[in-house]
């Protein structure tokens, strides 16, 4: 089985973007050329099986979400 | 005249308290020779600090070896992350006595998926917002 991690400022449908994390200790950094929608993932064939809200805001605008995919 | 008295003065006192004496070569000798046994017991002090401190981590470095092939028999793990943002992210076990980080036990999701773990629990477990303080606590099974 596969794991890929996503980051969206703003998941409220399967059509919101989501973007690659650099993974970096000093600081990680958003990989705005690795932008794509939930809905590509799901073609590909990809489950979401872990949506983790990381923000307290109650925003649509603000719903941070780390996106977990697997296949 | 009475300039000069203090003049003389001040060099009588200068030479009497201030001026260094000259040593003898057998005090030359013996101040060497204290010095080098001074030089010679930090050394061996040190030398034995470092002894001590080599034999603590080693017996440390066991110890958590012992720990960490005692949790990575289970097919339920529980790993921490101080950043959690990409299968790439360093994972940790946990010494559950000390709740302290084991660092060698170092991994990632990534790996852990090509050995067959599932995420199955995930908990952020700070409230930073920010990327870098992405705390979590991740539970991953296997079957």
């Amino acid at each position: 089985m596969q794991i890929e991690i996503y980051f969206s400022h703003s998941f409220v449908s399967v059509n919101s973007t989501m973007y690659k994390i650099k993974d970096s200790s000093y600081k990680p950094e958003i990989i705005q050329s690795s932008a794509k929608k939930v809905k590509d993932m799901i073609d590909k064939g990809w489950k979401l099986s872990h949506a983790i809200k990381t923000s307290q805001s109650a925003q649509l605008e603000s719903f941070n979400f780390l996106l977990i995919f697997e296949k | 005249m009475e300039g000069l008295g203090y003049i003389i003065g001040a060099i009588l006192i200068y030479y009497f308290f201030f001026r260094k004496k000259k040593l003898t070569p057998k005090q030359i000798a013996e101040k060497e020779k204290k010095d080098a046994e001074a030089k010679a017991l930090r050394e061996k002090k040190a030398a034995e600090e470092l002894k001590k401190e080599k034999e603590r981590l080693k017996l440390l470095r066991q110890k958590e070896k012992k720990i960490v092939d005692e949790l990575l028999k289970s097919k339920e793990r529980v790993y921490f992350s101080h950043s959690f943002v990409s299968e790439k992210s360093k994972l940790y076990l946990i010494n559950s006595p000390s709740n302290q980080i084991i660092e060698s036990s170092s991994t990632n999701a990534e790996k852990l998926y090509s050995e067959g773990f599932r995420i199955i629990d995930i908990d952020k477990t700070g409230q930073s917002a920010q990327l870098e303080s992405f705390n979590f606590v991740i539970r991953f099974s296997k079957e």
